[in-house]
């Protein structure tokens, strides 16, 4: 009984209706389709990547070393002979795994932390929000760099260094929701009819809060995949002959003046993903935003 | 004066903290650090394991550690590096000067293009060139520092043969450094002084300028621009710390001297002390610079130092 009412309760605040209405926005606002139609492109060709690709990404041919683009080769080979269109849509997989896993660590702890100190306030919050003016003390690509000081060099490292540098920002945005969730009448009258403090956070706080950390999310995948790439072209993170883009940008560098496909291509696809992604994000953001509706 | 005294009792505990941070890294290793140091670099003897430990007073109780570490650093004695001996103090005064030129370069560009092309894009919202601003923008925020980097040394450097291709020594080795590094930061500025000019346009004193009959390039430049400027520093003061941890990419894609390269170089070989040195630093450089972007902020607008 007592579940059921603070049903209707919950349904006042009507996640569904808001979903429908960014939806239209979305549809109709051309950045966002385009943006999306990159990203979709993007995961199809990750998915589809031993299927599409005419090459093995690691096989070596030094017989067909530093290739210009061609029919065989799309987007030319590299130093050893590798196929660079197949190294490069195996690429994707990797980015877009490295933007997911990074942003799960970062948007999973930090979304928890907020909400736990935006609804219990008190020393709670102030301790967890002191934790994270700390970690904001460290500016941009820095705190990744500390924390790959700890734990060595590699790829999941990365992935690691970039979710956890990320967490303050989430924290940030979820407990500024959370605080301003937390006294509206949905959630006292939820709390007035015996609900626990997990439920309240789980079927009340939680969905409130989602709207704009999902724009966090979605722009963070697009940060992530760029630290992720930059650290391992400084040597940070994956290791090659790994596909990553990052590091094959490392061993294009050494080619700069003979094969200029061997670090176009590579960027390209990082700027490209990135692209999809920032325009989708900044669509939601407007769609999310009830000022900026057209 | 009481709002400048305010904000600096602020920064002491951050500071504290940072260094406390810092401080734990070499601790936070799992398992043995000091081996983990070793690692790649054919091992050590128990005896230069011990002679390490030794020297970084790792077999002291941990507050006494951090006790020593405090009085160390604050004399100046960042500790010296595993692999060359140096002192870290050093080390760090000789790289700092380039990185802070690489960072003030770009910065200095970024502010440059990106308040007049905002301006631009903010006058004539809706026509093609304020499309194309935003598209080139948007562009930049999402193109990679060091791709950019590896695009331009094809073009200014290996094929017009303008700019060297190692981005030392004198203004022509920085230009292309601090195109790289700043075009990100100028994007987002554009972007952020769009926005605001927009904002501000719309406001009664804009109106009242016009109706007087101002010319429409004073109405900017006078009445709006000044308005619009207060989000523009905040953003422009974050940028800051961004640029300088953005030169550690950077400077590898140009071989350019400074701390990015000392720090990433310390990383590979897992030197701690350079590491540690280095993350502190460049730490304490940012909170620095806040709190000259909040003091500075306070001046320009006065209604915030009344209002604490």
């Amino acid at each position: 009984m007592a579940g059921s009412a603070a049903g209707e309760i919950g349904r006042f605040s009507g996640p569904r209706s808001q979903w429908a209405i960014v939806w239209r926005q979305l549809r109709l606002n051309r950045a966002a389709m385009i943006g999306a139609a990159l990203v979709l492109f993007e995961i199809v060709l990750a998915l589809t990547a031993r299927w599409i690709t005419p090459y093995d990404p690691f096989d070596q041919n030094p017989l067909a070393a530093l290739q210009p683009p061609s029919r065989e080769h799309l987007f030319g080979t590299d130093d050893t002979g590798r196929d660079l269109f197949s190294r490069v849509i195996y690429g994707a997989q990797i980015s877009l795994r490295v933007g997911l896993i990074s942003v799960g660590i970062g948007g999973g702890i930090g979304i928890v932390l907020g909400i736990i100190a935006g609804y219990r306030g008190g020393v709670l919050d102030n301790a967890i929000m002191r934790v994270m003016d700390l970690l904001l003390a460290f500016p941009g690509i820095l705190l990744a760099l500390a924390i790959i000081a700890i734990l060595g060099p590699g790829l999941f490292n990365v992935m690691i260094a970039v979710g956890i540098s990320s967490i303050p920002y989430y924290t940030r945005v979820a407990r500024g929701s959370a605080l301003a969730l937390r006294d509206r009448e949905f959630v006292l009258g939820a709390r007035a009819i015996g609900c626990g403090d997990a439920h309240i956070t789980w079927r009340y706080i939680l969905p409130n809060v989602l709207p704009p950390l999902i724009v966090l999310a979605t722009l963070g995948i697009a940060s992530a995949i760029l630290t992720a790439a930059g650290l391992s072209f400084i040597g940070l993170g994956a290791v090659p002959p790994a596909p990553e883009w990052g590091a094959i940008l490392t061993l294009g560098r050494k080619y700069i003046n003979q094969a200029w496909w061997y670090t176009t291509f590579p960027g390209l696809a990082i700027a490209i993903t990135v692209l999809g992604i920032n325009m989708l994000g900044d669509a939601l953001r407007d769609a999310l935003d009830p000022r900026l509706r057209r | 004066m009481r709002y400048a005294l305010q904000r600096l009792a602020l920064a002491v505990p951050v500071m504290l903290g940072v260094s406390a941070l810092t401080f734990l890294m070499l601790h936070l290793v799992p398992g043995d650090p000091v081996a983990a140091m070793f690692i790649g670099h054919g091992g050590a003897s128990a005896e230069q394991m011990n002679e390490v430990r030794e020297r970084l007073g790792l077999n002291d109780p941990l507050p006494v550690q951090y006790v020593n570490y405090m009085k160390n650093v604050l004399q100046g004695d960042l500790g010296r590096s595993i692999r060359t001996n140096e002192p870290v103090s050093e080390m760090i005064l000789r790289n700092f000067p380039p990185t802070l030129q690489l960072t003030l370069a770009s910065m200095g560009l970024a502010i440059v293009l990106g308040v007049s092309f905002g301006i631009i894009a903010a006058v004539k919202r809706g026509r093609i060139v304020d499309n194309v601003v935003m598209l080139i923008a948007l562009a930049g925020v999402s193109m990679p520092s060091f791709w950019l980097g590896l695009l331009l040394i094809s073009i200014f450097a290996v094929w017009l043969n303008w700019f060297p291709i190692i981005g030392g020594g004198g203004w022509r080795g920085l230009v292309l450094p601090a195109v790289a590094l700043g075009f990100a930061a100028a994007a987002i500025i554009a972007r952020m002084v769009r926005s605001s000019l927009l904002e501000v346009l719309g406001e009664n004193y804009v109106v009242t300028a016009r109706a007087k009959g101002l010319a429409e390039q004073r109405v900017i430049m006078r009445h709006a621009l000044r308005n619009a400027a207060i989000p523009v520093i905040t953003i422009v003061g974050l940028q800051f710390g961004g640029l300088l941890a953005g030169a550690v990419i950077v400077e590898q894609v140009f071989s350019r001297q400074g701390i990015g390269r000392m720090l990433v170089s310390a990383l590979q070989s897992r030197d701690f002390p350079v590491a540690q040195g280095g993350v502190l630093f460049v730490a304490v450089v940012y909170v620095l610079v806040n709190l000259l972007v909040d003091l500075l902020y306070g001046a320009i607008d006065p209604r915030i130092s009344v209002e604490r």
